[in-house]
């Protein structure tokens, strides 16, 4: 008994399916059947997904998709037509939906018709939103669908003599039929005609059809058992049936099917009801729960149901059935064939500038790169140069793929030359060719990294290569490469937004009608949950007591806690994907279908893993906020210290990598600059790329890291995998000293001197496949991504293959004690192995900050405040700045503008009452005397003399920083300074009431008015203020404003310390001169709490009380399955970090997860060198704690 | 929508054949169900009535109502109506929910 349906929506149709595309195929493969269908709402969301799971299932995949064509005007005067469109509110009075399904087996054809039917049914710009009631697709009309699908449609002249384009398809029709159908069901033009009873109506419309598309025009006959007399009614159904039959047009039957079971339809409701934003109550629903993939028998009752009814015999029934699965015979889709599955289309060799051979192009390229990479190398290094370098370029050329490698080199080389930042990540930094082509940044051989790890032996698809750019230029780089390479050939990438809880909590609670502060506060506090477990949740976690309580109790709730689980995962939006670019060859458009992105430049409707089994090159061009942080601290380093750089910087005044006008190239800089491993070990790495969280604090105290490779193990051992199995333990052992290194065999020693013997990296695992079973890399790294998991499959084959290796001398190399070693160690590996490739790339950004940090620390810090890379806020860097001495400026009307400046301060540090008080300079690596890098061998001599002479730098806050002000206002601002006074700021620059008062209160004007304090200036400027607001009744009358500071009127008091303090905190978000725990010192110190420097000063296990604002809650996965808390505090000294564990949590309660301000008791515990955390007892909000000591007249209270 | 003033919720008695009804005692009177009794699903505002509705729990029937629409005759008048008889769950269970006009 087969039944094919063939208007199928999956959860790609947002807001409206609720099953992903496997799960219908392996629906209906549970029934025998042998085809399969998708049809989902306006693209191709879930097609391929849908295709590759028929596949795997060895069922025949069939695509198609369910557009609006708007409905042609009934009456022929335009202006009477305009007036009802005018007038329609629901979008089935102007248009109608259909399903238009590819034909199959036609080298592409109905493939690509399909994707560019798609991509003109969208209005060029438009942003991506919610799956809405108003969808954004539409075609035009009948004439416009046959345009594109119909027999003499034509799409490009890019082809060969065959007719071919370079997909090797032919896409132009050449047998002149459509080359997709069309099913006209119930919600179409003419299912909409009969519904109205409208019989003349209705053939007009069906004929039309018919014209434009002759041969491919179906009646799609769907009954969902409705009221009578409505769309999908039986009636509707039989009186469609009854028109087709009368026309001779060919009918289907299908079930419009939006669910898997009838269940899903409570989740379609909740959907309908977030889409339209009305709660149930109000919504106009959908019919009934029918809608759903109804197994054969049902479909042929349903088909004998409407034959009957419409009087015909049961002859009718089976031919309805027939036809449909005739239809699907058509509509079967090759993925050879049609889709060029997994052919990899990559741009024509003209457009990335080459012409002649590619293999012989990328050697030369790679050859002529030698001397600049390897300027001194010796004859041996540059023999095994030469020879990887021959091992590469064989590889690729095996698997064809030079073009792709010359396409990447090629949009590097673009990036590199609008001056943006870029370099690869991820395991093609392995590769030599990378490196010499300037994709990567890091030298392969220099740090034992496998090309075998990037591109193996079996590879079939193309390898993946990252870039990393500076963020803030990320859409300047997207522009460039569409104009590069043209419109054709380019597109975004998409990904799907999904429900998670918050999300989901909020839609459920709307659609039921729940008030929304009550929406509010579940949202709030389920925001770090998964949907589907919220249940289980509320029964485990503490801090969720509340929240269970109040659910048990309302009947409302529970049911909302219900719903909100249903709608977890599913697809609710389409976004851009936030770094993917796809590139290919002049027929994109054929092979995907594109909606605007919000960007003004297309997206693809695929995503990523979509985009691999098209075989479309998928670049991921990665903001990184990092780079762009780095790329505007060179760029003030050169601003503020031009020729006089290296010394600034305590750095070799011949250094190489510094120009005399004071550039410097930071990807030359050596990697071995004592000074910034001091800094490292120091643990002081706020600011520093990934190494600055408590956990990884805790690391680097540990590890004590003193080499570039170090930091690469730092890297790859901070991941949970690795922390869990405690690999850190032997690795600081033998590092430090306290233990042997424990190699395995003699034989690994080279290798794995890199990690003291730990076996951290894949690229060490493919080394020891290598020796113990005599595979190849390429082989070994096939071996090793199935290593996850049970390994029982490769033990014995492993044991075989390395007992039987033998030395020249006949004896075996690996004894059974040793084999048994290195196979636990493969075991244990498993699933912690890090491609040291991935590592390298990351610590060399990791190093570079590192470096900035140490040298040119307010440069560096300036760029962190300008594009914020890390996790800590604003604020916690200015602390930062503050204990290393270097001032925060504040806000200084002539001297602020739109960006965190670096300013010179004058010798004498005159500009006392903006400097940081109460600051010292701490670990300032230019208090080092010998802070200088060793370059080309040379000794150098410590600048100390020139350090001590250093002008004291400090970062200018900008105004950015204000509280509610506007970019045009920043702009102004700027433009019109230098300011003479107050009132001419005021007049000229025409800032906002409440932004020019904010300026004021927080100082904008200190420096403008010395005369004055700042209690009159705020003073002045209220007046100003309601001054100009009074006269702006009489335009003609002048204002009579004075405009030196004499005519401030004097004799107001000034803000108090606590008032400035509350205000900087108010418009900046931030304190400026000092910590605002120092708010609360007296209530501290008679609690004895200590300062999270003097920590390290307390012998382990002490108790101990720290304050601070939190900086950080992490809960990551532990070994044992429970959950630890762990929270890092700051308090202008550094960063305090306690942990805690079942019983603190209880104690604690809430407090953990809101409260800002924190007091909290417990433990210290020493980590390693100069690592020391709080085991934490129990935790306070220290604001409360504050109101209640002072109400009880600041007595002790005890704790 | 779940406002509109058509809804009625009136007890009818009903006597069916292969679960199709043939006649049925509703405001105190006979009606014999006439020509072919048309079975349709109407949406149930499952959110006001129930207390749960978990994902996989069956909702289908938490939504859905099974009604015929019928055209019936009253057995001594003669009088001809058209309504909605709501499928319950034992046959004195049935709802008339809808009269047309």
């Amino acid at each position: 008994m087969e039944f094919t349906h063939l208007h199928v929506a999956s959860a790609f149709s947002a807001h409206y399916g609720t099953a992903r595309p496997e799960a219908l195929v392996q629906a209906v493969a549970s029934w025998g059947a042998t085809h399969a269908a998708i049809t989902d709402r306006d693209g191709l969301y879930g097609a391929v997904r849908h295709v590759r799971t028929c596949m795997e299932m060895q069922i025949k995949p069939i695509v198609g998709v369910d557009l609006l064509v708007e409905n042609a005007p009934l009456n022929k005067d335009k202006a009477h037509e305009t007036k009802r469109l005018a007038f329609a509110c629901v979008h089935e009075i102007v248009a109608g939906e259909v399903t238009v399904l590819a034909r199959g087996n036609n080298r592409g054809d109905g493939w690509a018709s399909l994707c560019r039917l798609i991509s003109a049914a969208y209005p060029r710009t438009h942003r991506p939103g919610r799956g809405s009631a108003d969808r954004q697709a539409q075609l035009k009309s009948v004439a416009h669908v046959a345009s594109i699908v119909g027999g003499d449609a034509t799409y490009n002249e890019n082809r060969n003599k065959n007719g071919e384009n370079a997909n090797g398809l032919n896409d132009r029709n050449v047998t002149n039929e459509p080359t997709c159908v069309v099913l006209l069901g119930p919600g179409s033009d003419v299912g909409q005609a009969v519904l109205e009873g409208k019989a003349n109506l209705a053939r007009e419309r069906l004929k039309a059809w018919q014209k434009a598309l002759p041969g491919a025009i179906y009646v799609e006959i769907v009954c969902h058992h409705t009221q009578p007399g409505t769309r999908a009614s039986l009636q509707h159904a039989a009186a469609m049936l009854r028109l087709a039959r009368s026309m001779n047009v060919p009918a289907v039957i299908t079930n419009a099917t939006r669910y898997l079971t009838p269940d899903d339809a409570l989740t379609g409701d909740v959907l309908d009801a977030a889409a339209q934003l009305l709660p149930l109550d109000e919504l106009p629903t959908q019919a009934n729960a029918q809608a759903w993939l109804k197994p054969p028998e049902m479909m042929y009752d349903l088909a004998a149901q409407v034959c009957e009814y419409a009087g015909l015999s049961r002859h009718a029934a089976f031919d309805l059935l027939s036809t449909t699965e005739a239809l699907a015979a058509e509509c079967v889709l090759d993925p050879d064939a049609d889709l060029a599955w997994r052919k990899p289309k990559l741009p024509e060799l003209n457009v990335i500038g080459i012409s002649g051979d590619p293999r012989a192009i990328l050697r030369q390229r790679c050859e002529d790169a030698l001397p600049l990479r390897y300027e001194r190398a010796s004859s041996s290094l540059l023999a095994r140069v030469y020879n990887r370098l021959d091992d590469e370029l064989e590889t690729i050329s095996q698997f064809g793929f030079e073009t792709y490698f010359l396409t990447i080199a090629d949009v590097t080389n673009l990036i590199r030359d609008m001056n943006v930042r870029v370099q690869a990540r991820g395991s093609g930094v392995g590769s030599l060719v990378n490196y010499l082509l300037r994709i990567s940044t890091v030298d392969p051989l220099e740090h034992d990294l496998l090309f075998e790890r990037f591109l193996g032996r079996d590879r079939s698809s193309l390898p993946d290569i990252d870039l990393d750019v500076e963020s803030a230029r990320r859409h300047d780089i997207y522009r460039a490469i569409f104009a590069r390479y043209g419109e054709h050939r380019v597109s975004l990438l998409s990904m799907q937004s999904k429900y998670r809880a918050r999300g989901a909590t909020r839609d459920a609670g709307l659609a039921l009608g729940l008030d929304g502060e009550q929406i509010d506060e579940v949202a709030s506090s389920l925001w770090r949950l998964n949907a589907r477990a919220m249940r289980s949740a509320l029964t485990e976690k503490p801090e969720l007591r509340e929240l269970a309580a109040q659910v048990a109790e309302d009947s409302r709730l529970d049911l909302l806690v219900d719903l909100t689980e249903r709608l977890d995962r599913l697809p609710t939006h389409i976004a851009m994907h936030p770094c993917g670019v796809i590139l290919s060859n002049a027929n994109l458009f054929s092979v995907t279908p594109v909606q605007p992105s919000g960007l003004g430049l297309p997206m693809s409707q695929y995503d990523k893993d979509d985009v691999d089994d098209m075989g479309l090159i998928k670049l991921d061009v990665l903001g990184v906020r990092m780079q762009s942080s780095i790329a505007y601290s060179l760029g003030e380093i050169e601003r503020i210290n031009g020729s006089r750089a290296a010394i600034a910087g305590g750095l070799n005044v011949a250094a190489r990598y510094i120009s005399p006008e004071g550039h410097i190239d930071i990807d030359s800089i050596p990697l071995n600059d004592e000074p910034t491993f001091e800094a490292i070990r120091s643990t002081h790495t706020l600011g520093m790329f990934q190494i600055e969280s408590p956990g990884q604090r805790e690391l680097v105290g540990k590890m004590q890291p003193d080499s570039f490779t170090d930091l690469i193990a730092d890297i790859s051992l901070f991941r949970p995998g690795p922390m869990k199995a405690n690999m850190v333990t032997p690795f600081v052992n033998a590092k430090l000293g306290f233990a042997q290194a424990d190699y395995l065999h003699p034989r690994f020693r080279p290798f794995l001197q890199d990690s003291f013997g730990v076996v951290i990296y894949h690229e060490h695992v493919l080394r020891i496949l290598h020796e113990c079973m005599g595979v190849t890399l390429a082989e070994a790294d096939e071996i090793r991504r199935r290593m996850g998991g049970d390994l029982t499959w490769l033990a014995a084959q492993f044991r075989t293959c390395a007992a039987s290796m033998h030395d020249d001398a006949g004896k075996r190399v690996f004894s059974d004690a040793q084999l048994k070693r290195i196979w636990d160690a493969l075991v244990a590996f498993g699933s912690f192995g890090f491609c040291k490739a991935h590592a390298a790339a990351f610590a060399l950004t990791t190093y570079q900050s590192a470096w900035l940090k140490t040298h040119y620390p307010a440069e560096f810090i300036a760029g962190l405040f300008e594009h914020d890379p890390g996790m800590y806020p604003r604020r916690l860097l200015m602390a930062e700045a503050r204990r290393i001495g270097i001032p925060i400026l504040g806000l200084d009307i002539n001297r602020s503008n739109a960006h965190y400046v670096v300013e010179t301060l004058p010798a004498d540090a005159a500009d006392t009452s903006n400097i940081a008080a109460g600051s010292r300079p701490r670990d300032c690596a230019q208090d080092n005397g010998s802070g200088c890098a060793q370059d080309d061998g040379n000794s150098v001599r410590p600048e100390a003399n020139a350090v001590a002479k250093q002008p004291t730098k400090g970062i200018r806050l900008s105004l950015r920083d204000v509280k509610g002000i506007t970019e045009a206002e920043i702009v102004r601002l700027v433009a019109g300074a230098p300011y003479e006074s107050i009132v001419d700021c005021y007049q000229r620059a025409r800032p906002s009431s409440r932004v020019f008062l904010r300026l004021v209160s927080v100082g904008a004007f200190d420096q403008l008015a010395q005369a004055r304090n700042r209690g009159e200036l705020v003073s002045y400027a209220r007046n100003l203020v309601t001054k100009e607001r009074g006269e702006k009744a009489c335009d003609d009358q002048p204002l009579l404003l004075s405009a030196t500071c004499e005519s401030v009127p004097s004799g107001e008091p000034d803000l108090s310390h606590d008032e400035k303090l509350a205000c900087e905190l108010e418009v900046l978000a931030c304190e400026v001169n000092e910590h605002l725990i120092e708010c609360y010192r007296p209530m501290l110190d008679t609690f004895g709490v200590c300062s999270a420097a003097d920590l390290l000063q307390l012998r382990s296990n002490s108790e101990v009380l720290v304050a601070g604002v939190r900086v950080a809650t992490q809960t990551p996965p532990m070994k044992t399955g429970k959950r630890v808390i762990f929270i890092s505090v700051d308090d202008g000294t550094g960063v305090a970090d306690a942990s805690f564990f079942a019983e603190a949590q209880n104690h604690a309660g809430k407090v953990l997860f809101g409260t800002r301000l924190l007091l909290i008791q417990g433990k210290t515990r020493r980590t390693g060198a100069r690592g020391i955390s709080i085991q934490a007892e129990n935790a306070w909000d220290l604001k409360a704690l504050w109101l209640e000591w002072q109400r009880l007249g600041g007595l002790h209270l005890a704790a | 929508m779940y406002a509109e003033a058509l809804g009625l919720d009136e007890a009818a008695v009903v006597w069916t054949t292969d679960g199709v009804p043939q006649r049925f005692e509703w405001r105190g009177k006979r009606f014999i169900v006439g020509a072919k009794p048309t079975l349709w699903y109407d949406h149930v505002p499952w959110w006001r009535t129930s207390a749960h509705a978990p994902k996989g729990g069956g909702g289908g029937d938490l939504l859905e109502q099974r009604k015929w629409q019928v055209s019936a005759f009253e057995a001594e008048t003669g009088e001809v109506v058209r309504v909605d008889l709501a499928v319950g769950v034992d046959p004195s269970w049935w709802r008339v929910t809808r009269v047309y006009e």
